[in-house]
């Protein structure tokens, strides 16, 4: 596969690491929350099994070491969007 | 006998003639021949016997189709078997034998497999050899292969040698044949990069085989310009020899390079290149593959397709025989005859099933219309031929086409499903062939050459423009229109006659009826159970006869047959190809240590850790095995003082502002308040709570952090780090770097390692233990003004520091500290000895990080805090986390100290039992990690997890090992078996 | 002063291999600082090292020069730079600190790569063999660089020159990455 990073553009993916979802990007701040548990729980385990377009974690180890989210569809292998994981979190609201 | 059939003209160089054997036999053939077109120009008919029956049988092809003349070339090391006739280019000397016979070729003693047919046929083996089950692998299966199967293996290490590589275009053009050349010519100029390729070692496709004129030049002339002009483009490149094998995802090809143009044994290079071309676009001109007709006895030596017929003919001016006929279904039969007339080569007769008036007259041959072949005979070369007329035909070659396939495999390897087309009664290409790939010429089922070219032509340009290339306005070469008319005929009645379908793996049309009266209905569940379609040719001649019978078995069309999925690779591919230079030491790369070259020097045994080479211990003279160096090396370095190579754990730089704050998000302890000049243990978890690596973090100045990884878990930690900073907190102003091989690290141990340091330190630093006490770091100098590090911390328990200077000084360092050691009888300490003094102090290591282990199981919950988050922080609350009952971390020794000491190996492995109970599954407690003979102790000792275990501290359990044999009784006790208050650490 | 002298050591010992159209040489006379850039400080660090060595911030997998040829900076990573200049010191990372004197955090990475050169008209043929990139000489024109993977080896490569390249791989790989590189042109020359 070729991923088309947003920085350096298309580059095999053998230069990448696959983690998972992007739900991972979701981790929970309510940790001094006793039921936050739960939380903590479904951000850990809980995943659809997509068939289709799949928001996914990606690591350029070979490359700038940057983390992308990568939008691959899983039955076609289709990738129609590479963003930095970092600006992608940002506009989830993390931060510090 | 020399070259009996060899004719004038031809693509050869009869000036250049080759020597080569075959079965022994001395020949001759000429520069340009295939290893086939040279057996048939020595007259050699038979040249294997079959699959299942031992048929005899001949060459069929002239392509990589080929399903008969499959040989063994190259004698001892280098013989490979199963290679194709039809496309081994010709050499010097060249050996090629015959396979699947035993005694010679021309009295197979297997043969009589033949009169057995009746009972062998489609699913025999899975009938027959059903039981009893146990004699399936001691007696069936190894005659089976002994008596079925193809060629040989040499059984020794492949001599050869294999490369890979990568090349990039705008367009990669498969298949240099009319239409490839025509897309490639206007492609390229556009100014596009281009690649074509073509397995064939001589480009042009057919064009090489016909007498079809190309703008009015011989039709290989015409390729041989276009292939001329096209090498002088510096955006072209050409790769003849070079089969395009696998489409993969975002226009990834393989492409397999071959180097068969001269003996093995005699070239220094690569046998075989496996390309990775990355395209942007492909423009698939395969051609067509031409197929048979099931009629009785079809298979004799001397049936071929008529296409091949021709090819051997005009390119290989080689005739196939002296009275040749033709079995046709469609137009293209009647060129073979015609070509073959021209050259002088008598035609007997062409038999054409199809009722209509003949395409031409013939001169010499007799025509039959609405007529086909039911029967052939002579055994090991063709005799005559019976029609369904009742006419007998002597002929010694007779010339077959069951009409032209387009060679569409390619577009199928993403799912791509072939359409069926009852105008050329054949399937081609859907339109879900690769994305980025388009299909121009025969391949895409356009079968008039002048339209096949003008298709590709226009495709070239037409691609290019997609990619921003404008082509140049050329035009499109011209080519007499022939029409090309078929009518499907799959077979035909042949009474008691075996009609074959497939040849390779001995499949016939009955085969496939019975499958089909079995209940085999599916194409895949046919394939699988007569092996139609299988083997190093894939059916690439067979499938669609195959598909045409079951059709009509079924009584459904050819689209609802539909055919097997075509899946890469399209040819066979040498294992040795994929594997490239990745063979013995070269499988992985290897990764040396500032000390390795010093090492050596002491001769060192060396142990691969992950890819790095550490040194495991260091013999001495007299030392006969490994304990004794091992020993040794701990107790002089608990004794007096001992060095060892650490610059394998993972080292990062940390700097920014908010370094603290980061680290307190990944370990379970607190670092937010460390001060500059400390150093701190950490344990970091995994989210799921799980330890997920442990090492030391020193703070150098107030936003400078270094942190120490495991060897093992050196990369996999780093990239932690970056999800924690790039996805979880990217506002935190927090830059990593590793810096793992930017220091030579060595960790200096026991009571007299500060002594020996003094010498090596530069003054200025006071390294005292006020100065200098357990858990300080900083940014020292040694020599006289090298810039180091020097961390006091402790893995083996003792007064110990590690140090690190720039890498450069590495080896310069370990030999200065060896110098300067010599006064304290300073030893060097391999990786057994750190694993001795890490079990001796309790720590955990690798068997104890596994992955299932929380750190209240490790015995570290107190380290753990309440007062943050921290990635493994919630999860690791959970109460099946927190159950006493865990398996949890704790150490084992033998009641009898002696024990294993003769056996001379550890617990390590050992599952603990209780004293009385049976080892089995359900009485399992636990296991022991790590083990070893602790010399300070005087017995082997163990890390170990039992259930509960923190809670069972002097109870006695059983450490059985039944792999290697050992029962012993242990006692449960704490880890920290040697100085386990921690006084020696801080002196 | 010290008993002891360490004495520094170029991890390929200064190989030098001459073949027909194709030189493979140790790079032994550059020093490489990481300088990591922090978000708030991007146009400070801008502004001062255009202002001490006229230097400019490469945009990704570019280089430029200072203006007497003597820094050349790699953009690898969005974050960080990497400085390639001429020293050979072992205080490459206070040399350089000084000399852009720019609010970045600096680390030395001197001793953590191997770098060897390989050069001639036969190079790109020669790298072909194991590098995943396209070295197309208008693709990858000069003064570009790159991070990847070649013979599971992470390396850098950088175009000093029409048909040179400098080959960058951690120290302890560069045994492994000579070796490879000298199986190509075994294999291609």
């Amino acid at each position: 596969m070729i991923i088309n990073h947003p920085l350096l553009g298309p580059r095999d993916s053998e230069e990448f690491v696959y983690l998972g979802s992007t739900d991972l990007i979701n981790r929970p701040t309510n940790w001094e929350d006793e039921a936050s548990a739960e939380d903590f729980y479904q951000y850990q385990y809980i995943r659809d099994n997509i068939a289709g377009d799949h928001q996914e974690l990606w690591y350029h180890e070979q490359g700038d070491q940057s983390w992308l989210v990568v939008s691959r569809n899983t039955l076609t292998h289709e990738i129609t969007n590479v963003e930095l994981a970092q600006d992608v979190a940002r506009t989830m609201g993390r931060g510090k | 006998m020399s070259q009996t059939n060899r004719k004038d003209g031809g693509l050869i160089n009869k000036d250049k003639t080759l020597t080569f054997t075959f079965n022994g036999q001395i020949l001759r053939g000429y520069e340009g021949d295939t290893l086939a077109s040279a057996l048939l120009a020595n007259n050699q008919q038979l040249v294997g016997r079959s699959f299942k029956y031992h048929r005899p049988r001949g060459i069929v092809t002239v392509g990589s189709e080929e399903p008969n003349a499959i040989m063994e070339i190259g004698s001892g090391a280098y013989k490979e078997p199963n290679t194709r006739a039809t496309v081994t280019q010709l050499y010097n000397g060249l050996e090629a034998n015959s396979q699947n016979h035993r005694g010679p070729l021309s009295f197979d003693l297997m043969a009589i497999t033949d009169f057995f047919s009746p009972m062998l046929g489609a699913g025999f083996y899975y009938k027959t050899f059903m039981w009893p089950k146990a004699f399936w692998e001691k007696l069936y299966e190894p005659a089976i292969r002994n008596s079925a199967g193809l060629g040989t293996l040499s059984t020794e290490p492949d001599p050869d040698t294999y490369d890979k590589g990568f090349r990039y275009c705008d367009i990669l053009i498969i298949g240099a044949g009319a239409s490839g050349l025509s897309a490639a010519l206007t492609a390229a100029s556009s100014g596009a990069k281009v690649i074509l390729a073509d397995e064939d070692f001589l480009m042009g496709g057919r064009l090489n085989s016909e007498k079809t004129k190309v703008d009015d030049i011989a039709g290989s002339e015409w390729a041989k310009n276009a292939v001329d002009q096209l090498s002088a483009m510096d955006n072209v490149t050409l790769m003849s020899d070079t089969t395009i094998f696998g489409v993969y995802d975002h226009g990834i090809y393989g492409a397999l390079e071959n180097r068969s143009s001269e003996s093995r044994a005699d070239s220094k290079k690569p046998r075989q290149v496996n390309w990775r071309i990355y395209a942007k676009r492909s423009i698939l001109c395969a051609g067509a593959i031409e197929r048979s007709i099931a009629f009785g006895n079809n298979d004799r030596p001397g049936i071929m397709l008529a296409g091949a017929v021709r090819a051997y003919m005009n390119r290989f001016a080689v005739a196939t025989g002296k009275k040749v006929s033709v079995y046709t279904n469609n137009d293209d039969g009647w060129q073979t005859a015609k070509d073959l007339r021209s050259k002088g080569v008598k035609v007997v007769a062409v038999i054409d099933s199809r009722t209509i008036s003949p395409v031409m007259g013939i001169q010499g041959a007799e025509i039959f219309m609405g007529t086909d072949v039911v029967d052939t005979k002579g055994r090991r070369a063709l005799k005559s031929i019976k029609l369904s007329n009742g006419k007998s035909i002597d002929t010694d070659s007779l010339a077959v086409s069951g009409g032209w396939n387009p060679n569409l495999h390619l577009t199928c390897h993403h799912r791509g499903i072939p359409k069926w087309n009852e105008d050329i009664a054949s399937f081609v290409p859907d339109d879900k062939a690769p994305p980025g790939m388009s299909v121009a010429g025969r391949a895409k089922g356009t079968m008039v050459l002048s339209d096949a070219i003008k298709e590709a032509h226009d495709l070239g340009s037409s691609v290019a423009l997609e990619l921003g290339f404008k082509s140049k306005n050329l035009k499109a070469a011209s080519t007499p229109a022939v029409a090309y008319n078929v009518v499907a005929n799959w077979g035909v009645p042949s009474g008691k006659n075996r009609a074959w379908v497939d040849f390779q793996n001995d499949v016939t049309a009955k085969d496939v009826k019975l499958a089909n009266q079995e209940g085999f209905k599916s194409v895949e569940h046919v394939k699988r159970y007569t092996t139609l379609g299988m083997a190093t040719d894939q059916g690439k001649t067979a499938n669609v006869l195959g598909i045409g019978i079951m059709a009509e078995n079924m009584g459904q069309t050819m689209q609802e047959t539909g055919t097997t999925i075509f899946r890469p690779p399209y040819n066979p591919v040498a294992v040795g190809a994929f594997a490239g230079r990745r063979r013995g030491m070269e499988f992985y790369p290897t990764r040396y240590t500032p000390s390795h070259k010093w090492s050596e020097e002491q001769g060192a045994v060396f142990v691969e850790v992950g890819m790095w080479y550490r040194s495991q211990w260091f013999p001495q003279p007299g030392e006969t095995h490994w304990r004794q160096s091992v020993d040794r090396e701990v107790i002089q370095t608990r004794s007096s003082v001992g060095i060892c190579d650490v610059t394998t754990l993972g080292k990062i730089d940390i700097k920014g502002s908010d370094v603290s704050e980061f680290l307190n998000k990944v370990y379970v302890n607190a670092f937010a308040k460390l001060p500059v000049g400390k150093t701190r243990y950490g344990l970091m978890l995994r989210e799921d709570g799980m330890a997920m690596d442990d090492g030391t973090t020193a703070r150098l100045s107030e936003d400078h952090f270094v942190m120490t990884t495991t060897t093992a878990n050196a990369v996999s930690v780093y990239r932690h780090l970056q999800f924690c900073h790039q996805v979880l907190w990217p506002d935190l102003d927090v830059h990593m770097i590793s810096v793992t091989e930017q220091y030579a690290q060595y960790a200096v141990a026991g009571p007299n390692s500060r002594k020996l340091l003094e010498k090596i330190v530069d003054s200025k630093h006071d390294i005292s233990n006020d100065g200098f006490p357990f858990m300080a770091a900083g940014e020292i100098s040694v020599c006289g003004g090298v810039p180091a590090r020097l961390f006091r911390i402790s893995f083996s328990g003792e007064l110990a520091y590690e140090i690190a200077v720039p890498t450069r000084y590495g080896d310069s360092l370990m030999r200065a500290m060896m110098e300067a050691g010599e006064e304290f009888n300073v030893v060097p300490y391999g990786t057994e000895a750190l694993g001795v003094m890490r079990i001796e102090k309790g720590h955990a290591a690798g068997p104890e990080l596994n992955g299932q282990t929380s750190a209240y199981d490790l015995g570290m919950g107190g380290m753990v805090s309440g007062k943050k988050d921290f990635i493994g922080y919630k999860l690791g609350l959970r109460e099946e986390l927190q159950r006493s009952d865990r398996m949890q971390m704790v150490g084992f020794k033998p009641v009898n100290k002696s024990d294993l000491v003769e056996k001379g190996f550890s617990m390590a492995g050992s599952h603990l039992l209780g004293l009385r109970e049976k080892p089995t599954t359900e009485n399992d407690q636990g296991w022991i990690s790590s083990s070893i003979y602790s010399p300070m102790l005087g017995c082997y000792i163990g890390l170990g997890f039992i259930k509960d275990g923190l809670n069972r501290k002097g109870e006695f359990v059983r450490a059985v090992d039944l792999v290697r044999g050992s029962d012993i009784e242990v006692e449960i006790c704490s880890p920290h078996f040697y100085d386990p208050e921690g006084g020696r650490l801080r002196v | 002063m010290s008993d002891y002298e360490l004495l520094p050591e170029s991890p390929l010992g200064g190989v030098e291999i001459e073949l027909d159209g194709f030189n493979i040489t140790e790079v032994t006379d550059k020093s490489l600082v990481m300088v990591a850039l922090p978000r708030d400080k991007y146009s400070d660090i801008e502004s001062s090292i255009d202002k001490s060595c006229g230097l400019k911030l490469p945009e990704m997998e570019h280089s430029t020069e200072s203006k007497d040829s003597s820094i050349t900076l790699w953009r690898l990573q969005k974050n960080q730079v990497l400085a390639y200049f001429t020293y050979e010191g072992h205080d490459a990372e206070s040399h350089l600190s000084s000399q852009l004197n720019a609010p970045a955090y600096y680390t030395d990475q001197s001793d953590t790569w191997a770098m060897i050169r390989v050069s001639g008209n036969r190079s790109r043929d020669v790298l072909e063999r194991i590098c995943p990139i396209d070295l197309s000489p208008e693709v990858f024109s000069v003064g570009r660089v790159s991070r990847t993977i070649m013979e599971h080896i992470g390396t850098i490569i950088f175009r000093d020159g029409d048909d040179s390249y400098v080959l960058l791989t951690m120290r302890s790989f560069g045994r492994s990455m000579l070796h490879a590189i000298e199986v190509s042109a075994d294999n291609v020359l």
